[in-house]
């Protein structure tokens, strides 16, 4: 469970040498048979009996051939228009002649037809024959897939999930190209079915993890699953708990990333929102920016927000305990410029405190509904209207507003709009804590906070990984990020069947310069 | 309901951070005044001489604990002394560690509030301390561990909390060295092996460690640690104080916090409060678990979550009834570290001998 | 469903107790911080205690006043009822800076004084702490010296001094280590009313001799001399010395003024069976700098090296002067008995230091000088 110091050199090494069965290169390197059937196994054996593999008959010349292809990754229209209908009409023509694709070659090799699959060909499978006619007919998405302005970024790909589903389950397909990539359906729902699609890597994803979120899935029995919030409290150990338990996402490569992590996505049709299990408390505060950046700055910004998560929870109630208990802890001129704001006001600092938050909660709510330019009226007239009014009419006080507005913005740098709500609603038990015990209630709230944190689990493993279990090698893309090629081990909570990201010595050109 | 069966899951991280965490606990604010109080200025000589007597006692427990490989001590000891005596053993021992709570909670609440919460009254504190405790302890022995290797760090926090003393640092007040007699030092050691308690958990805390880990450099590791960072401490609060001075304080380690003056911060033994709150807590959780894991396996029951509420709530009454003034805390104190010895030495000793001479150890 | 419940339930009790009140809470905004305190022997033989407020104002931009309040009365606690009673708001000391004695007080005890702040967790041990010539209320009654108010003023000066090397540095809590050290004592700066300037002037240091002000003092001259040999910090003194008596018009020629760039102390301390008497050897190696000294100018090595021994004079000459003044008060700043008891404890009788070990040491001190840079000129 806790292992540090247990070596696992062996398996670093044998990174080079090696092909894993989830890797690209995994499939066996043979020549295809004159058994039709076979043929059709042995694809669908090396996509792993992925969900969306469609293989369907089509009567060609008297014989009936397969045509095989990924559904998500195909345009029907193409299909219909230059696959079917020319071998429909079609007499005694070879079939390279008949079918009317720009794009078309002919293979023998299983992985050339894998590889050819996997980035948006169909198989034309003829019976007694070795030979795979392979024809492109990708698809090109209509809708463009735009970023999704919740979690934007400064580098990286620009594009993100959409409301349907195959087109998502294609930009991943098309990003990945892997075979091994694999989906599965399920249909939720009893009177508005939903598609739902698990997504994971086949052979190194857990097994155990897959079975039990499939079983927690499949065991859904309502009249609708609408959107991923339902599937979320129907799925997660615990309801009640303020720190969402999946991560939501939007953004193809997060999903990419973690599912490379060894865990499972689950998307469903309808919404562009895309859920990872299972998660941990850290992988809310990671962004693909740090990834981008340098890694001294990636790292900087990481302990920033790492830092905004203790001032998002900390601030106002440290706040309110200084100016109530302890303000002998404060240096003198500091406590005069509190003391002297603090002088006209009417209310103690706990109500103060609990009224700024929820004024700027009211902003916050107002912004999110309104159309995006009265939006901005409202942010103006919120920020700097009822914030100078306020103070002029000596209802709260000066310091109160810096205190608030440094909270706010702390809770926004999260990249994950729910954890960001998560820690602003935490801040409120603990002004009271602190309201009531000062510095000692805070430590309470922290206290509880952390022990709370310690028994959550998203699917069986520890949510707080890897502080609390502390796995000081998995420390390298928590508070600081270390660089890429230093990251060469999954983190442990999914129980990835292979450890290992890359080989020991990425780098190796550089030995070789010395 | 949770499954009982944690078997095997500390690894030595985890087990270390356990052991030091139970190990530092209260007695540390005040030992550098008690044991000055004996040995003066060679006390922190008292402070090492102690963590080599511990690492005896704590030998007898670890080649106790090793002969029954993956029973605790609630389970071996029935079968080494029979049905009954076993069970007054096991009843005897959870009483010995409840009672460990109890006065930890009792000596933290009067700390407490002479130092930061002075007017709140002493059943609210109770409660705060207990229900914190109570909220971890309930959960099983993998949650416990995660928390506990998490706030191994505060412990290491706790040292660099410490560094501002060299300032105001005079190494003549601990010349010349063996200034009150090997004696007095020897004397002294009595005074912080009650300070230092916490391995005895060890006995029931064995059989959770993974067995690949299960090596002596746990316990030779852990007790090191805390050693070396005891005589650190009263090293130093040792050389800030004058001799008279320290006499007059009760708790040197925070008043010497108190006297340190930084531009942001004024009140350094705040903070340091904080942190310490941390470890009282990890300290509280360990020997409340293990306490109501105890009448958990005397009463047979399945789940230990509703004995630790009742363990809980039994302290907090005990707490609300039992003498708070300073002479009433100092005689539960006497009396506590006096049964300790029977407890961390006597029994395992016995055991240890009953079982060499009747042959008997786990599977 | 039903945990919930029960949980719910659990909950009540919680809030009760937590709901019933904040026992501890001391809000900033009602209380009245006080700055500086200050002892001064009342009529009757009472106590007049002064203290100085820090008031404000509630419109920030109207500026920052002192409120003064004296009260004459029997004990120190007895006082506080009585402050309490006249200041809105509630008696705080948790800030206070500053903390004057009257002389003729400190004579006495300065314990009693001090005992509140050393018990209460919240009092400031930072508080700097002071003998005053004269009456401390009329120091405190100056209110504000042109912008700056009276304590900040006083603080200022006292933190410059300690910066200087003219005062060692002092607070509450380096005062409480002192107290109760049997083979220390130490030294308090001395202030007084200066009426020309109305204002405070620093007068010396006033030598302590266990508890009690002895009642002698060292000038400013003389207490810098005394950090030097007390090697606590010899760095950065300025010293001014009469070197010369030729010139009698031009009196200004007649005098060298050198910055300590860098100290090195060296001290020995040896016990003379045959006298029964501990003897202390101080080597004191300084580089100097020469800050001013109109009368000539040092090209020449040869004049360098008869300056170099003219101060070296001086300096043994003032440093004798301040060490049997020191010993006539029986006052160890140096804390030479901490010494004797920790390195020589086998020669002390019956391992103890007496009354008046210092008296009847005697200190050697030796000074090497040399001029290392003479700034601009030579």
């Amino acid at each position: 469970m806790f292992n540090i110091f247990s070596k696992k050199n062996k398996e670093k090494n044998a990174f080079k040498n090696e092909t894993r069965p989830y890797q690209t290169k995994s499939v066996s390197d043979q020549t295809l048979s004159n058994d039709l059937h076979k043929n059709i196994s042995i694809i669908k054996e090396s996509f792993a009996d992925t969900a969306d593999l469609v293989c369907k008959t089509i009567n060609w010349n008297g014989k009936s051939g397969f045509l095989l292809y990924l559904e998500t990754l195909v345009d029907n229209e193409l299909i219909e228009n230059h696959i079917i209908k020319p071998i429909k009409q079609a007499q005694e023509q070879p079939i390279m002649e008949v079918i009317t694709a720009l794009d078309l070659k002919e293979s023998m090799k299983l992985p050339d037809v894998v590889q050819a699959l996997t980035s948006g060909f169909c198989a034309f499978l003829l019976p007694k024959s070795s030979k795979v006619t392979l024809i492109k007919v990708s698809k090109q998405n209509n809708r463009p897939p735009e970023e999704p302005f919740n979690e934007q970024v400064i580098r990286g790909a620009h594009i993100g999930f959409i409301e349907d589903l195959n087109t998502n389950i294609n930009i991943i397909r098309n990003q990945v190209q892997n075979p091994k990539l694999k989906v599965e359906y399920i249909t939720l729902g009893k009177t508005v079915s939903t598609k739902v699609a698990i997504m994971y890597f086949d052979d190194l994803a857990n097994k155990e993890l897959i079975t039990k979120v499939k079983e927690r899935l499949q065991s859904i029995s309502a009249d609708i699953i609408q959107i991923p919030g339902y599937i979320q409290e129907y799925i997660e150990d615990r309801t009640y708990s303020p720190f969402p338990q999946t991560l939501n996402t939007e953004r193809p490569d997060r999903l990419i990333a973690n599912l490379m992590d060894g865990r499972v996505g689950i998307m469903m049709n309808g919404t562009p929102t895309c859920l990872i299990a299972p998660s941990t408390l850290i992988s809310f505060f990671q962004s693909p920016d740090d990834y981008n950046g340098r890694v001294m700055i990636g790292s900087f910004y990481r302990f920033i927000r790492v830092f905004s998560f203790f001032v998002t929870i900390g601030l106002p109630a440290l706040y309110i305990a200084v100016v109530s208990f302890h303000y002998e802890s404060v240096p003198v001129e500091l406590l005069f410029a509190i003391k002297s704001s603090l002088e006209p006001i009417p209310v103690p600092p706990l109500l103060e405190a609990i009224f700024m938050a929820v004024t700027l909660e009211l902003i916050r709510e107002a912004t999110i509904r309104l159309p995006n330019p009265v939006a901005q009226t409202i942010g103006v007239v919120g920020g700097l209207v009822i914030g100078n009014a306020v103070v002029d009419a000596n209802l709260v006080s000066n310091m109160m507003i810096i205190v608030i507005a440094i909270t706010a913005i702390s809770s926004f740098i999260m990249p994950s709009t729910e954890m960001s709500t998560t820690i602003r609603l935490l801040s409120f038990p603990l002004m009271l804590a602190a309201a009531l015990f000062g510095l000692i209630g805070i430590v309470i709230g922290f206290l509880i906070i952390v022990i709370h944190l310690c028994k959550l689990e998203s699917f069986g493993s520890p949510y707080f990984a890897p502080f609390g279990p502390l796995r000081w090698k998995e420390l390298k893309d928590t508070i600081i990020r270390f660089p890429t090629w230093m990251l060469n081990s999954r983190p442990k909570d999914a129980q990835a069947v292979y450890r290992t990201t890359q080989a020991e010595n990425p780098r190796e050109w550089d030995e070789k310069n010395e | 309901m949770k499954k009982m069966n944690n078997k095997g899951i500390l690894t030595w991280w985890a087990s270390f951070a356990i052991l030091v965490q139970v190990q530092i606990g209260i007695g540390i604010l005040s030992l550098p005044r008690d044991v000055h109080n004996i040995a003066e200025g060679d006390g922190w000589i008292s402070v090492l001489l102690a963590g080599l007597t511990i690492q005896l006692f704590v030998t007898v427990i670890w080649l106790l604990a090793t002969r029954f490989n993956s029973q605790t001590l609630y389970e071996f000891a029935p079968k080494l002394v029979g049905k009954y005596l076993g069970r007054l053993i096991n009843l005897a021992y959870s009483v010995y560690f409840l009672s460990m709570v109890f006065l930890t909670t009792l000596l933290f609440t009067d700390i407490l509030k002479r130092w930061v919460l002075f007017k709140t009254p002493h059943l609210v504190i109770y409660v705060l301390v207990i229900g914190v405790a109570y909220y971890l302890a309930k959960d099983n022995i993998k949650v416990i561990a995660r928390f506990y290797t998490f706030t191994a760090i505060f412990v290491i926090l706790l040292i660099f909390i410490l560094v501002p003393a060299l300032v105001s640092f005079d190494i003549r007040f601990v010349l010349p060295v063996g200034q009150a007699g090997m004696n007095n030092i020897v004397k002294g050691i009595e005074e912080v092996t009650n300070s230092m308690l916490g391995f005895e958990l060890l006995l029931v805390l064995f059989p959770f460690i993974d067995e690949r880990y299960r090596r002596y450099s746990i316990v030779l590791a852990a007790n090191g640690f805390v050693t070396i960072l005891y005589t650190l401490i009263v090293f130093i609060t040792i050389t800030v104080f004058s001799p008279a001075e320290i006499k007059l304080i009760p708790e040197p380690v925070l008043y010497m916090l108190k006297s340190f003056q930084f531009d942001l911060v004024e009140r350094i033994d705040l903070l340091f409060m904080s942190v310490w709150f941390v470890s009282i807590v990890t300290t509280l959780v360990m020997y409340l678990y293990v306490a109501s894991f105890g009448i958990t396996t005397i009463l047979k029951r399945k789940s230990h979550a509703q004995v630790v509420a009742w363990c809980a709530l039994l302290i907090i009454t005990v707490l609300f009834i039992a003498e708070k003034d300073i002479y009433g805390i100092d005689n539960y104190v006497q009396a506590l570290s006096n049964s300790s010895y029977l407890f961390i030495f006597v029994l395992p000793l016995i055991l240890l001998s009953l079982s060499f001479i009747r042959k008997e150890r786990g599977k | 469903m039903k945990r919930l419940q029960r949980r719910l339930l659990l909950l009540i009790p919680v809030m009760l107790l937590t709901l019933t009140g904040c026992w501890d809470q001391q809000m900033l905004k009602e209380n009245r911080l006080i700055y500086g305190i200050g002892y001064d022997p009342g009529k009757d033989n009472k106590l007049r205690e002064t203290v100085v407020i820090r008031s404000v104002p509630k419109d920030p931009k109207a500026g920052i006043a002192n409120e003064i309040v004296s009260v004459n009365g029997t004990t120190i606690r007895e006082q506080r009822s009585l402050l309490n009673k006249r200041i809105s708001g509630d008696f705080a000391e948790g800030k206070a800076r500053m903390i004057l004695l009257s002389e003729d007080l400190a004579k006495i005890d300065i314990y009693p004084f001090l005992d509140s702040f050393y018990r209460d967790p919240r009092s400031p041990l930072g508080a700097k702490l002071g003998v005053v010539k004269g009456s401390v209320e009329e120091i405190y009654r100056i209110q504000q010296k042109e912008q700056t108010l009276i304590i900040e003023y006083i603080e200022e000066l006292l933190d410059n001094e300690e910066r200087n090397g003219t005062i060692p540095k002092q607070s509450i809590q380096t005062v409480c280590t002192q107290l109760f050290d049997e083979g220390r004592d130490f030294g308090l700066p001395l202030l007084r009313y200066d009426e020309e300037n109305e204002g405070v002037e620093l007068d010396g240091l006033a030598l302590f001799n266990k508890r009690s002000y002895t009642g002698e003092n060292l000038t400013g001259h003389q207490s810098k001399m005394m950090m030097i040999l007390a090697e606590e910090r010899g760095k950065n003194i300025e010293l001014t010395f009469k070197v010369d008596n030729q010139e009698k018009e031009n009196w200004l020629y007649n005098y060298v003024s050198v910055i300590i760039s860098d100290a090195d102390t060296k001290k020995n301390i040896t016990y003379d069976a045959s006298a029964g008497q501990f003897i202390v050897d101080l080597h004191i190696q300084l580089e100097v700098q020469i800050q001013e000294y109109a009368s000539d100018h040092l090209y020449k090595k040869e004049k360098a090296d008869e300056l170099e021994k003219v101060i070296k004079e001086r300096l043994y000459k003032d440093a004798d002067e301040v060490i049997t003044k020191l010993q006539e008060v029986n006052s160890d700043v140096f804390g030479y008995g901490r010494d004797l008891l920790a390195y020589h404890a086998k020669q002390l009788p019956e391992r103890e230091l007496h009354e008046d070990y210092f008296k009847k040491m005697k200190i050697n001190p030796t000074f090497q000088v040399t001029i290392t840079e003479t700034g601009g000129i030579y």
